[in-house]
């Protein structure tokens, strides 16, 4: 008896948990140009277009977060991955149709696992369909910025804030250029030797 | 905060014949937060381009989705909201204004509800809603039942709840009900967004009765 009861009690524990968890749930607005935000997101070199300038509405935004606190340094080019304890959140916005150009403009995105205390971003940014599709010619991340908390509940949304300074785009390779450069190194290996 | 209509009716630059009227609501400036409502029905589908048409870029709302318990929201840039919300009258909303200086932003239509007739919102229990006034009434939380008035106050049972923003301390001002009576007053004003808890199923119900 006194071992069902506990089985019982821990059983209640276990679904307060569950319902909690499921309200447990953070807010920011996926913008980077708004008040305390302003966050340009430009071409690097080789990426298609002038270096440091805007990139245009051919590319998309999205979100990495961490929870709790960390690095990650500014990257892209071929073969991004989610590192290692992030997530990516579901929520994307297109880049900017008007001046200012590399800015975008997207709705507030829901983290649903965070609960409290310090949450790191990373905001992504790729052309084609996704990130390292085969129509992506250029990707790239923002440096990880740490937020000591973002709102939920009843609180009113905040926003990304000075930690987003913005990032550069570089470009992914095509397979075919890539087999070419492998195939001209060959080439000039086998001169060479010959020599 | 000015007042158009009811409240205000004698104003000379407020027409009454058609039940129109204005509000006039300060957006704090420099990063801060605003909590309003839409008190008027501008007949043209009630969209940020036209409710909110004082904001600068860089600005943004959120409405409460009660349903999912969470805000949606709409920055602008450009001179373009990413999505350009529909609110009808009543609906409360935040507003961040995207400039320094503080914003008067002149909220304009005509009163959604006809005169003699009410309007009536569905508070299910225990679950946060965004409102404002669908009549652009002042009044006291602690007043009366009297549905030509403000009129939330008495319509909520024990155990329910309200807040309303202090745009200054940028921080929620709240109270709840318990023994019939609330634990402070709160002073409404047209424009004005409130937070509601109801503590159980009930309906906030207004009417328009202009002699």
């Amino acid at each position: 008896m006194k071992r069902k009861l506990i089985v019982a009690m821990l059983g209640m524990a276990a679904s307060v948990a569950v319902v909690s968890s499921a309200h447990a749930q953070g807010r920011v607005f996926f913008a980077s140009y708004n008040y305390s935000t302003a966050a340009q997101i430009v071409y690097g070199a080789g990426a298609g277009g002038t270096v440091g300038a805007g990139v245009n509405n051919t590319f998309t935004a999205g979100l990495w977060y961490f929870l709790g606190t960390t690095t990650l340094a500014a990257g892209g080019g071929p073969n991004m991955t989610l590192p290692t304890g992030w997530e990516q959140s579901s929520v994307t916005a297109q880049l900017s149709t008007a001046a200012p150009t590399g800015y975008f403009n997207g709705p507030i995105a829901n983290i649903s696992d965070y609960v409290s205390g310090p949450i790191t971003f990373s905001i992504i940014a790729y052309n084609g369909t996704a990130l390292n599709s085969a129509t992506t010619t250029a990707q790239g991340n923002e440096a990880g910025f740490t937020l000591s908390s973002i709102a939920s509940g009843v609180s009113p949304t905040g926003e990304f804030g000075a930690g987003a300074t913005g990032f550069s785009v570089l470009p992914v390779p095509e397979p075919s250029v890539i087999a070419l450069s492998g195939l001209g190194a060959a080439a000039l290996m086998a001169m060479r030797r010959k020599k | 905060m000015a007042a158009g209509l009811v409240s205000s009716m004698a104003q000379s630059n407020v027409y009454s014949a058609n039940i129109v009227g204005y509000v006039n609501v300060v957006f704090k400036g420099g990063g801060a937060f605003t909590l309003v409502a839409n008190p008027f029905d501008d007949g043209n589908g009630n969209q940020l381009t036209n409710l909110v048409a004082s904001l600068p870029n860089k600005s943004s709302v959120q409405v409460w989705d009660p349903v999912n318990s969470t805000f949606v929201g709409s920055s602008k840039a450009a001179g373009a909201w990413g999505t350009n919300f529909s609110i009808p009258p009543g609906t409360g909303f935040f507003v961040k204004n995207g400039a320094a200086p503080d914003v008067t932003n002149t909220f304009v239509g005509s009163v959604a509800v006809a005169n003699g007739a009410s309007n009536s919102v569905a508070l299910a229990a225990g679950q946060f809603i965004l409102l404002g006034g669908a009549i652009p009434y002042s009044g006291n939380l602690t007043d009366a039942y009297n549905t030509a008035s403000f009129n939330l106050g008495a319509t909520l049972p024990n155990k329910s709840s309200v807040q309303v923003w202090d745009p200054v301390a940028q921080t929620f001002v709240g109270t709840s009900k318990a023994a019939g009576s609330w634990g402070a007053n709160i002073t409404f004003t047209p424009g004005e967004g409130i937070f509601i808890k109801s503590g159980g199923a009930t309906n906030w119900v207004q009417s328009l009765q202009l002699q």
